[in-house]
């Protein structure tokens, strides 16, 4: 009975799911990292199943056989103690399937180790982690950006990561498993990306009320578009403005500059107190949460703290008039690094 | 609109009415019920009580009060949790993580450790032939003082905020540089009133369970419970120290302004450290008592000696001492070199060893049996495939490099909940329909006790299979939300279907005690499930000092070996006389409550409440250690249904 449901179950799940496993993205990796930890992944399931099977059939099979039945006896006459050579067995075999498993988890754990601590031309990321976005800095380049991290494939990539406030945890299940960013600590992680995509991310330790949306991606890109996007970060807005995105690029200026960098303008304060906007309009969603358009973007400034918990940010209802409002998002939904996906 | 509560602004917003409004209804139901039926005065008796089986069901009502609480917390996340960016009620941002918090922690520590400490002082002494515990007027603190901290844990809600840091409450979030309000400083004081009940509860059946055996029952002839309990109390001995250290840090940090946990000043390390030096035993604390009412249940109802006695009692020996040797194994994330990281990933895999010993005796234990199914044995052998999912898991979570990928995702939830709910609460209610008929002299509903367990284990496996996917399709854990196109919707909503069955589940559980309470036949006799450990000896609900004579035991399974060997019954070890037993008394009640207003003042920050409470509880120590607490002289009879001495 027991079984059927549990099958029945599985089942069931697959159906909603409505996808194969190999669309998983733990299970569906992009990086030499995340291939690696899924080769454990796969052997330590492959060793896994036979302990579980061999005890669901054990146990079937004893149930089964062993349920009272009419005209049983009430008592047995096997009150067997127990058994040595069937203990040992039982004690050994799962020694040995541990050993299997111990040996490559303890070599790949400093194969890892060993990778993240090389750098042989890798290009370094330093991400500091804040409540509730994530600073990308690429010291070798001089730029900041947040939300969206680029990288170009098939280059090694060193994260160095730090926190600002609690502890935080950096995840792209598709290019490598995380590494916590700790305040007054650095951790460190690796990754060749194999393949340019998009990948998502997420901080994975509880951080505050915003936890759940301190998502980030992971864009992978072939080296001259990486380059491109450099350049473009480097460079202030090339486009020439309109009218209203100028009007909005000062309002911008006399009020968000304070915290927020934009292309070609860094931010008053020192220490990225907010995320920085240069790529903005290229983002999906507003700060994580909504999806990125003008009504949404009106929406976050009048409440920041309404669409995502725990946000920053004040306020900005009462502090423009609807046009200023009008105006800086026109200057905002400009800023895109891509000539040409400019919406 | 809002008021002022000491200080901390309460703003009376939809949940919060409803919290005062559920206090308030529940309150006046119980004066109602009690004055109705005229309950005072057995109300009365059960709070001066200090004898174990009393204060067994103290343990086990209050615990059964908390899985409620939790479990409707539990709901409330699942409810915000079923479709992708959704707004239910007011439970987003820091209220979810404030419903998160305190279902993790209420069912670890007010709820999973209470039912075990219940189940304990219910069965223990009559396993061991003991007429009390060692230390009952300590029994009696230990429950009154678990009872003030899950009181200052569970009125939190509405006081302020309940805590918002996870049961794992790791700094510096949990710091009050990011978490002002007074949610968290309920946390460090509620656990810390609550352990040093636990701590007592510890020493108490450790001297028990050395001391107070009856004429023969040596230390592996006894069940296996009662083996699980005397290693049980050992890793709560070491393990729940740590824990006090890591929250007095975490007090003086939050309330006096020291920085020992703070990231500049200090080491917010030392709080994870010290927390899971504590918490891995912990695991342990809960699931090994559960192996042993599996093991006693076990070889009830398959009619069979346990399978390799002497290796049960090494496996559950060796794993208590493994268990403290796998801290690191929940910081592997943390970056602390892969020396260590490789060494705690061996010694968490060493564990699997003697679990999978236990798993196969168990198997055999059945094997070659005659197995009937009544609801005790049901929950028993849905805990071992459901048990053994969670223990696979574990071992797939100890392998470092894929627990980058698994750490913090909803496959960790997944895995633990496997552990905890398919060992531990499946264990306590075969413990719960195995003993109440000892406990109360009548029987369960076995009819609603099935309907309760099929409903249990299969909602429990839809709550819980599908998080090891979401963990895999990188839901990380403790997010209150999740976007339309992360692609978990399906497994999500599963989730929550599975757990309102088993919401519904535990309704069917209520129905039945009242149902029973109702209806069952009264006359149960000494022995109903046939069983083989001596509390089967005497009758149910056993007379106060349970054993009119003490037996005398030649082997494990006495009882069993005296009804196929001995005519069924037991060689009395003594002649009758006068047994002397505890007074009841107050004044472990007193304390728990002068330790809640004192606990109370110190989170609030009010002095006198704070010197009400030293006082208090200083006052009844000294006064308790200047008077003889006194005992009373019993003549115990002989009953029908006691099967000790006699009649040869």
């Amino acid at each position: 009975m027991e079984k059927m449901n549990k099958f029945g179950v599985i089942l069931f799940l697959l159906l909603l799911t409505g996808c194969s496993p190999a669309k998983w993205d733990v299970l569906n990796p992009k990086s030499s990292t995340a291939e690696s930890q899924l080769s454990l992944i796969q052997l330590s399931i492959a060793l896994m199943s036979i302990v579980l099977i061999t005890v669901t059939v054990l146990f079937t099979v004893f149930v089964v056989k062993y349920r009272k039945r009419p005209g049983w006896e009430t008592e047995t006459e096997n009150q067997k103690p127990g058994d040595k050579r069937l203990e040992i067995t039982w004690t050994l075999i799962p020694i040995l399937i541990l050993t299997i498993l111990a040996v490559p988890t303890v070599l790949d754990t400093y194969k890892l180790d060993r990778e993240t601590k090389a750098s042989d031309g890798a290009l370094v990321v330093k991400v500091t982690a804040h409540q509730f976005w994530w600073e990308f800095d690429y010291p070798e380049k001089g730029i900041t950006t947040s939300e969206t991290l680029h990288v170009p494939v098939d280059k090694k990539v060193i994260i160095e990561l730090t926190s600002e406030d609690t502890i935080h945890s950096f995840w792209v299940p598709q290019l490598g498993g995380k590494q916590d960013a700790t305040p007054g600590r650095k951790g460190k992680l690796s990754f060749v990306p194999n393949e340019t995509g998009v990948y998502r991310g997420s901080c994975a330790e509880l951080c505050g009320p915003g936890h759940a949306y301190m998502r980030f991606h992971v864009k992978v890109e072939t080296e001259s578009e990486f380059k491109a996007w450099v350049d473009g970060m480097k460079q202030p807005n090339k486009t020439s403005l309109t009218d209203s995105e100028t009007k909005g690029e000062e309002i911008f200026k006399g009020q968000c500059l304070s915290c927020h960098g934009s292309q070609g303008l860094e931010p008053k304060v020192s220490g990225s107190p907010a995320p920085h906007l240069g790529d903005f309009a290229s983002q999906k969603r507003i700060a994580n949460v909504l999806p990125n358009n003008r009504d949404n973007l009106k929406k976050w400034l009048d409440d920041p703290r309404k669409v995502k918990p725990g946000a920053k940010m004040p306020s900005f209802k009462t502090d423009f008039t609807e046009e200023e409002k009008e105006d800086l998002i026109d200057y905002l939904m400009s800023l895109n690094v891509k000539e040409g996906e400019k919406r | 609109m809002s008021f002022y509560f000491f200080g901390e602004k309460i703003r009376l917003v939809s949940d919060i009415i409803a919290g005062y409004l559920s206090i308030f209804l529940m309150g006046i139901a119980a004066v109602v019920f009690l004055t109705y039926y005229k309950k005072w005065g057995a109300l009365w008796r059960y709070v001066k009580t200090t004898h174990h089986s009393k204060v067994g069901i103290l343990y086990l009502s209050a615990g059964f009060a908390f899985f409620l609480r939790a479990g409707l917390d539990a709901l409330i996340i699942r409810a915000q949790l079923a479709l992708p960016q959704n707004e239910f009620w007011v439970f987003q941002g820091d209220k979810y993580n404030q419903m998160m918090t305190t279902h993790g922690t209420t069912m670890i520590f007010f709820v999973a450790m209470p039912l075990i400490i219940g189940l304990m002082n219910v069965a223990v002494p009559l396993q061991i032939g003991a007429r009390d515990l060692a230390f009952p007027f300590l029994n009696a603190l230990s429950f009154w003082l678990f009872l003030a901290g899950g009181a200052l844990i569970n009125i939190s809600f509405v006081l302020g905020g309940s805590p918002t840091a996870g049961w794992t409450s790791y700094v510096p979030l949990a710091l009050d540089e990011f978490t002002p309000a007074t949610g968290n400083d309920y946390y460090s004081l509620g656990l810390q009133v609550s352990g040093i009940g636990t701590l007592l509860t510890a020493i108490n059946f450790l001297v028990t369970i050395i001391n107070k055996r009856t004429p023969g029952m040596k230390l592996m002839r006894m069940p296996l419970f009662t083996w699980a309990t005397l290693v049980t109390s050992i890793l709560i001995l070491f393990a729940f120290p740590a824990l006090t250290v890591a929250l007095l840090l975490l007090m003086f940090d939050r309330l006096y302004g020291t920085g020992m946990l703070a990231a500049d000043a200090g080491n917010s390390l030392i709080w994870q450290h010290l927390f899971w030096i504590f918490g891995h035993p912990e695991v342990y604390i809960l699931i090994l008592p559960a192996f042993g009412i599996f093991s006693d249940v076990i070889t009830t109802f398959a009619k069979k000696r346990l399978f390799g006695y002497s290796s049960m009692v090494i496996a559950l020996v060796l794993i208590g001492f493994l268990g403290f040797m796998v801290w690191i194994h929940h910081m592997f994330t943390v970056g602390l070199g892969p020396t260590s990281n490789a060494i705690f990933a061996i010694s968490t895999m060493s564990i699997a060893v003697p679990t999978g010993i236990k798993i196969f005796n168990w198997l055999f234990t059945i094997r070659g049996g005659v197995i009937t199914f009544n609801t005790p044995m049901l929950f028993s052998l849905g805990f071992i495939p459901s048990f053994v999912i969670g223990g696979v898991t574990g071992v797939m979570l100890a392998t470092v490099p894929a627990d980058y990928q698994y750490h913090d995702s909803y496959f960790v939830v997944g895995h633990f909940h496997y552990v905890i709910v398919g060992g531990t609460i499946l264990g306590i209610f075969a413990g719960v329909y195995y003993w109440w008929p000892k406990l109360f002299g009548f029987m369960l509903n076995d009819v609603l006790g099935k309907w309760h367990f099929w409903t249990f284990l299969i909602g429990f496996h839809i709550t819980f299979f599908p998080m090891h996917i979401m963990g895999l399709k990188g839901m990380p854990r403790r997010v209150f939300t999740y976007l339309p196109e992360d692609g978990l919707t399906g497994l999500n909503l599963a989730s929550t279907v599975g757990a309102f069955m088993m919401g519904g589940s535990m309704m069917i559980f209520l129905w039945n005690i009242y149902q029973s309470y109702r209806h069952s036949p009264r006359e149960v006799g000494n022995d109903p499930w046939d069983g083989r450990t001596i509390e089967w000896t005497i009758p149910s609900p056993p007379p106060e000092y349970n054993f009119a004579r003490l037996p005398k035991v030649y082997s494990s399974d006495a009882w069993w070996q005296a009804k196929k060997y001995q005519n069924g019954r037991l060689e009395a070890a003594e002649e009758l006389s006068p047994i002397r037993m505890p007074l009841d008394t107050a004044k472990p009640m007193l304390i728990g409550m002068f330790m809640l207003i004192g606990s109370f003042g110190i989170i609030v920050e009010v002095w006198y409440f704070q010197l009400v409470g030293l006082l208090g509880v200083i006052g009844l120590m000294v006064l308790h250690s200047f008077q003889d607490s006194g005992r009373k002289m019993v003549t115990p009879k002989t009953h029908p249904d006691e099967k000790i001495g006699g009649e040869e």
